[in-house]
């Protein structure tokens, strides 16, 4: 169950200090996740439809206006994945073999993975969209 | 409250979206919504209207893609729910999980028609 925040705090606790705000900051990172994924789902919708419709959406999506909102959406975007692995080597369980595995091991690898996948979509969308 | 809770199924669920969320999301944006306006030309032309439907020709592409926006949109709106809970929102605790994984089953099962659609 949800055990929600002491109440005597009001709704406006995350103004009252910075690893508030931060808080609060990091967990508004997914209104913007939720909005991309939602406007990839529609650009998913007019790909099946005809090509008049489809260019419609896309140049939408590629409006000025719009690429200003994925622009900060992505800076929200990053700042989800820069703290979530920042915060990986606290919930693993940080030991192998009765060593201890360094923070930035860890820290490391993910940054490694997020490098190979998004060069990976990057080849292929470039691939395709080249040939 | 009865003792079981749905929470452990939405928490797996929300794990793995965590991840693809953190992995996939930039680059998502980049490529569907920046590189294209910038005038990247292989990237404006893989959204072409023939682009788009030669990058989901492949069934399995569909799939994973489907999956992806799935779990992403499960981790979003669960945190989502965890935010509006926090911030006090005047909703009962109940209807607040009820439209927040409502919004989740509904981004996935949308996605899905779409893509089969394509």
């Amino acid at each position: 169950m949800n055990r929600p925040l002491d109440r005597r705090l009001g709704w406006t606790w995350w103004t009252r200090n910075g690893s508030y705000f931060r808080i609060f900051l990091r967990e508004a990172t997914s209104a913007f996740i939720l909005a991309e994924v939602v406007l990839f789902m529609l650009l998913l919708h007019k790909a099946g439809q005809d090509a008049e419709t489809y260019l419609a959406y896309r140049d939408f999506l590629w409006h000025p206006l719009m690429v200003v909102f994925h622009l900060v959406a992505l800076a929200f975007a990053l700042w989800h994945t820069i703290s979530f692995f920042l915060i990986a080597p606290n919930a693993l369980p940080g030991q192998v073999a009765g060593r201890r595995i360094p923070a930035a091991f860890i820290i490391g690898q993910q940054f490694a993975g997020l490098a190979a996948v998004t060069l990976l979509l990057f080849l292929w969308v470039a691939w395709v969209g080249a040939t | 409250m009865s003792g079981r809770s749905h929470e452990p199924l939405f928490w797996s669920l929300f794990v793995v979206g965590s991840v693809l969320a953190a992995v996939i999301v930039p680059a998502l944006i980049l490529v569907t919504s920046v590189f294209g306006p910038f005038g990247w030309r292989w990237f404006a032309d893989a959204f072409t209207h023939d682009g788009i439907r030669d990058l989901l020709q492949h069934s399995i592409v569909r799939l994973a893609i489907g999956a992806v926006i799935a779990l992403i949109a499960v981790h979003a709106c669960h945190r989502l729910r965890h935010l509006a809970i926090d911030l006090h929102a005047p909703l009962p605790a109940g209807l607040i999980g009820v439209l927040a994984y409502g919004s989740a089953a509904a981004v996935a099962v949308l996605t899905a028609i779409f893509l089969a659609l394509v």
